[in-house]
């Protein structure tokens, strides 16, 4: 699954330790999610979109080989 | 479905104290085990037999007790590192220790089967005995290195 957490932490100019704490996780957690290493869970991913003021689809995409 | 609660962060310090001291003193009476009268007392046993002799059930009986304390006392302190919270305790860490637990559950079962594969005679019983730790061990080994490698992420940012 790809994500543009990163493209839009940095349209709203927050760190990730920041977003970590308005979320609820840990900065571990953003993180990974960025890079990839995790997919959120449907709640997570929510909180994330919810936050950015968008729609899940438009920060988490899916895959070819998904 | 509900998570399985787990005990709050302060228990994993306890844990690693036990762990560590405990598993060091293991190492120690594996290394030197001297027959000792110190720590045998009359104690009630399930199950006991005594050499070549049958087993029974339920009885009192004089038995060297200092195996069963340091084991049981690394097992909970492992057990207190396993399942105490982290600092920050969210899905990611979670996901983390389900996946070390996977790989615990898993290579401890095929060491065992190596075992059965090439070990026989006594020596076998001393090899299933050391590999009931190692589900303990390789959870811990595991998880600690997911963790380190997401924190070198941090670092890169």
């Amino acid at each position: 699954m790809k994500n543009k957490v990163k493209v839009q932490r940095a349209i709203r100019g927050i760190t990730q330790q920041a977003l970590a704490e308005i979320i609820g996780v840990s900065r571990q957690s953003i993180v990974a999610i960025e890079k990839g290493k995790y997919v959120p869970s449907t709640i997570l991913a929510l909180k994330i979109a919810r936050f950015f003021e968008k729609e899940v689809g438009d920060v988490f995409e899916l895959e070819e080989d998904d | 479905m509900k998570s399985i609660p787990l005990l709050s962060n302060r228990f994993k310090k306890l844990g690693w104290f036990l762990l560590i001291l405990l598993g060091l003193l293991l190492v120690l009476k594996a290394l030197f085990d001297t027959d000792s009268d110190t720590f045998t007392f009359h104690v009630f046993s399930i199950f006991s037999s005594v050499g070549l002799e049958d087993g029974r059930w339920f009885v009192f009986s004089n038995q060297d007790v200092s195996y069963t304390v340091l084991s049981c006392l690394f097992i909970i302190g492992s057990l207190l590192v396993m399942f105490s919270e982290d600092k920050v305790e969210d899905e990611f860490i979670k996901s983390v220790r389900m996946n070390a637990l996977m790989w615990a559950v898993l290579l401890h079962f095929l060491l065992l089967i190596l075992a059965f594969i090439g070990v026989y005679g006594l020596a076998f019983a001393s090899v299933v005995i050391y590999n009931t730790y190692t589900v303990l061990l390789i959870f811990m080994l595991r998880y600690y290195y997911l963790v380190y490698q997401n924190r070198r992420l941090l670092d890169e940012k």
